[in-house]
């Protein structure tokens, strides 16, 4: 067995409490959980698992009610607001069921965004997101308005997004479940791809089979704890 | 030279030579009497020079063909001072008109200061017959001869006041004396630049009675506008001779 | 800590402005035409205040300073006589003054008050006697060249005769009272200064209509060498009126002669047009007064507008601010997005709403309109003017509270929840 290097996340016996009037609900209740650099995971289950709100933990865009997250060894749950943003700006990106992209921008100004957010100059933002988009084979559409735009070329506009500055993990929550299949396969196939020629770590919730059959991991959650953890590649 | 020479002057000049002769009064042309003692003669008649005079005046006024509510005053005079007090008409009774040294105060029952009365308040209205109605011309007047002159028929001496002081209301008055009388019968008002401003006619029908002489006394006076038609008359009667106390003209007393 | 440049903020706050555009269109209109109300208000006011103080200066012959004794204005009304300048004082003053070269005219003044006569009836009166050279001088100060050359020049309804002084210009009350026409003959009645009473006659020149029911039948302007007969005051005059080459410069000339004066041993007060113009003062108070009302009016329906613009973009615009801030932006970051969207907006709508007020500028200025104002016996162009410093301090303010309408919406945006701002619909 490998020394394995030390995990890109590492969360432990994470709890997350949420209120709803005078009742709690734990979506999670104890998760522990370790995934390493360039893996190509996804997190699985019925509704109601927990799946959304523990890749709104590994994203850090949520906070645990208890337990600790790691991130490169860096606890994060240390972290407040805008050292978490930049934090997280900087190491994580996001892919979303919706898209989320702006609408009034063309996809090059989408995919620049995460950079001009950083403050990079925008010439070098530009040419960066340019050379992402070719990445994802649109740079024919680089100028075009989301409207024009298909979902699976929305989706991937997002992808570029979300590659584009560098991350050390991307997020996607449900990236297929708007596409049909053909479009579901186009994300998934670039996302592999993206994975292995960039050594991006990706963890994405899904009910897709298909997807699930492509992943190297795969994470079954039920009732907010973690059922099954099943190494497949 | 404002003293407008009448055509005729030189005319009646000679006439009033001629007149005087008929009379044989002293010749005049010689022996016209002092300007200065004429004047005083003359002051006397209308109060001037006495230890004090008491009297009522009816007046009445008209300003154009509006006649005024008739008044009847008490006067009370002496020299420079004199102190009106009105008895009619009835709504107007103890109102008083206090006059001393050129200035001049109201006074009504019911104020709680008399009030001073301005020069300009002197122009027009019952305030200006004050200054006309005064006593002492010669305290406040230099006199020269002028001419002479009858009016209605009476030979007359003519002098030509001009005021001692900048404060007196007239600069100049032209004044008909009476040569046998020695009473002043006309006089006319003219202001700094010489216009004239009121004219003034006199009758002494009263008589009075001081130091065991028998002085003639005005008994009606009548004043005219010259610039504006109004005119002014003012009857005088029960006139005594009587010494009045300094008090009555002060006016801290006058309420 | 790495942030968004202002560039940046700047390209994406426009762009956001293009989210909505029916919204930030109908925003903007709000904000343009509020904008132009109050410029083209504040540019009317301008034209009427200059048009004022012409008419205090050159028409109601104030000149720009006024010299008199001290004590004149308050104890001189009771005892003219003594606060009256003496004939050496106005002759020492006069000579004194002479090499100033920014004065243009020094005009002795001499007010009196008496009774005026027509033989059957006597009234009231009070004068300002001025040299007839003098009311030339001042009064055609005040015209516009066109005005000039047009002759109006030669009629203007004040002049007195320098040749005869017994000529006369009376309020048109006075005239109809004593049933005058020009040329007719009539007597003043007056005190001289020592209490003497004085009458002069006069004759008269023309007739004016003062603009106040009040005065119109009582004023009179005569000839100062009549005034000063009346009044049996050689040489004298209770004040002196003072013409510059420049009204910009009526503070400076005031302390500037005040200093020289006192030096040379005369105690004198000076005081300028504005402080003695009435009429200006209160018609300046009272539209600096609509002006505020207008202006708060104005700023509070901005303030509502933007606010509520903003607070429903924000709204809209939940998932995406969420989205933002999932990918980096930080909670101050969202506030100054929008706060630079609504700084732009506003911006815009004041530059939009300046080009609307030019415009109707442009349009009332050549369209020659005029209307009478209260108490003036004429008409008056209707004017605007562009009072750069009122539209620049009013740009500026909009802007600031344009910016701050966003604070709060903006903040709200940012201070929630990431997951809950991505869930929103």
């Amino acid at each position: 067995m490998n020394i394995q290097p030390t995990p890109i996340l590492n969360l432990r016996h994470i709890r997350r409490r949420f209120m709803l009037g005078e009742t709690c609900i734990d979506a999670l209740q104890s998760i522990s959980l370790e995934i390493h650099a360039g893996e190509f995971l996804a997190v699985w289950g019925p509704s109601g698992s927990g799946k959304s709100t523990l890749m709104n933990i590994i994203g850090l865009i949520d906070t645990p009610t208890e337990g600790e997250v790691s991130f490169d060894g860096q606890d994060t749950h240390l972290l407040i607001d805008d050292a978490l943003t930049d934090f997280r700006g900087e190491k994580i990106g996001f892919v979303f069921q919706n898209f989320n992209l702006v609408p009034v921008l063309s996809a090059l100004e989408n995919v620049m965004l995460p950079l001009q957010i950083q403050g990079v100059a925008e010439h070098a933002a530009r040419e960066r997101a340019a050379a992402t988009l070719v990445d994802v084979g649109l740079e024919r559409f680089r100028d075009s308005l989301p409207d024009k735009l298909s979902g699976g070329q929305r989706q991937r506009v997002a992808i570029a997004r979300a590659l584009v500055v560098n991350p050390r993990l991307v997020i996607a929550d449900e990236p297929t479940a708007n596409l049909d299949s053909e479009n579901s396969r186009m994300v998934i196939d670039l996302m592999r791809e993206m994975n292995r020629a960039r050594k991006v770590t990706f963890v994405f919730t899904t009910h897709d089979p298909r997807l699930l059959e492509h992943v190297d991991r795969k994470i079954l959650l039920r009732d907010g704890n973690i059922v099954s953890d099943e190494v497949t590649a | 030279m404002r003293w407008v020479m009448f055509e005729g002057a030189i005319m009646r000049r000679l006439f009033s030579v001629f007149i005087f002769g008929m009379f044989g009064l002293v010749n005049p042309l010689s022996a016209a009497p002092d300007a200065m003692t004429l004047l005083r003669h003359s002051d006397q008649a209308r109060g001037g020079g006495l230890p004090g005079i008491v009297w009522e005046i009816k007046l009445v006024s008209r300003d154009g063909t509006k006649v005024e509510e008739p008044q009847r005053l008490l006067i009370k005079a002496v020299d420079e001072s004199s102190v009106a007090d009105t008895l009619e008409p009835v709504r107007f009774k103890g109102s008083k008109l206090l006059q001393v040294d050129h200035n001049m105060w109201l006074t009504r029952p019911g104020l709680s200061k008399p009030i001073p009365i301005s020069p300009r308040q002197r122009l027009s209205g019952q305030a200006s017959n004050g200054d006309i109605a005064a006593t002492n011309y010669a305290a406040d007047y230099d006199a020269v001869s002028a001419d002479t002159e009858p009016v209605d028929g009476e030979p007359c001496y003519v002098l030509n006041l001009t005021a001692k002081q900048k404060r007196v209301t007239y600069d100049r008055i032209r004044y008909w004396i009476s040569a046998r009388r020695e009473v002043g019968v006309k006089a006319e008002f003219y202001s700094v630049s010489g216009k004239l401003l009121k004219t003034a006619r006199f009758e002494y029908g009263n008589v009075i009675e001081h130091e065991g002489k028998r002085i003639p006394f005005v008994s009606k006076m009548t004043i005219r506008d010259a610039l504006i038609d109004a005119e002014t008359t003012m009857e005088f009667g029960t006139v005594k001779v009587k010494k009045i106390a300094p008090a009555e003209f002060d006016l801290g007393q006058l309420q | 800590m790495k942030n968004i440049s202002m560039k940046n903020t700047f390209t994406l706050a426009l762009r956001g402005l293009s989210r909505n555009r029916r919204r930030s269109m109908v925003t903007l209109l709000a904000i343009a035409f509020g904008y132009s109300a109050i410029v083209l208000f504040a540019g009317y006011t301008h034209n009427v205040y200059g048009g004022l103080a012409r008419q205090s200066i050159y028409g109601e012959m104030l000149g720009h300073l006024t010299l008199s004794k001290r004590g004149m204005r308050k104890e001189g009304k009771l005892d003219p006589e003594r606060y009256m300048l003496t004939s050496t004082e106005v002759a020492s003053i006069t000579k004194l003054l002479k090499d100033e070269k920014h004065i243009e005219l020094l005009a002795p003044r001499l007010g009196l008050s008496g009774l005026i006569s027509n033989g059957r009836a006597s009234t009231i009166f009070i004068a300002d006697g001025i040299e007839p050279k003098a009311v030339v001088d001042l009064r055609q100060g005040g015209l516009t060249d066109q005005e000039r050359k047009s002759g109006m020049y030669e009629n203007m309804k004040m002049r007195l005769d320098p040749e005869h002084s017994e000529v006369v210009s009376l309020s048109e009350g006075l005239v109809e009272m004593l049933h005058l026409s020009v040329g007719g003959q009539a007597v003043v009645l007056a005190n001289t200064l020592t209490g003497q009473a004085n009458a002069l006659d006069i004759t008269l020149g023309r007739s004016f209509n003062t603009g106040n029911a009040g005065s119109n039948d009582k004023f009179a302007f005569v000839s100062l060498a009549l005034a000063r007969s009346l009044l049996d005051a050689e040489g004298r005059a209770d004040r002196l009126t003072i013409l510059l080459d420049d009204v910009n410069r009526t503070e400076t000339m005031r302390a500037h002669l005040q200093e020289k004066l006192r030096a040379a041993g005369f105690d004198v007060e000076i005081q300028n047009w504005q402080d003695l113009s009435d009429f200006y003062n209160q018609v300046h108070g009272m539209f600096d007064m609509i002006f505020g009302f207008i202006f708060s009016i104005v700023l509070t329906v901005v303030i509502m507008s933007v606010a509520n613009s903003m607070g429903m973009t924000v709204v809209e615009r939940t998932r995406e601010i969420g989205t933002l801030r999932a990918i980096g932006l930080k909670r101050g970051g969202v506030i100054k997005l929008f706060t630079t969207e609504s700084m732009l907006l506003t911006l815009i709508g004041c530059i939009t709403g300046l080009l609307i007020a030019l415009v109707v500028r442009w349009g009332i200025n050549i369209a020659h309109i005029s209307y009478t104002p209260p108490n003036s016996a004429s008409a008056v162009p209707l004017l605007i003017d562009l009072d750069a410093r009122r539209a620049m301090f009013t740009f500026v303010l909009m802007g600031v509270v344009g910016t701050l309408a966003a604070y709060m919406p903006a903040r709200r945006a940012a201070k929630k929840d990431i997951i809950d701002a991505l869930g929103h619909v």
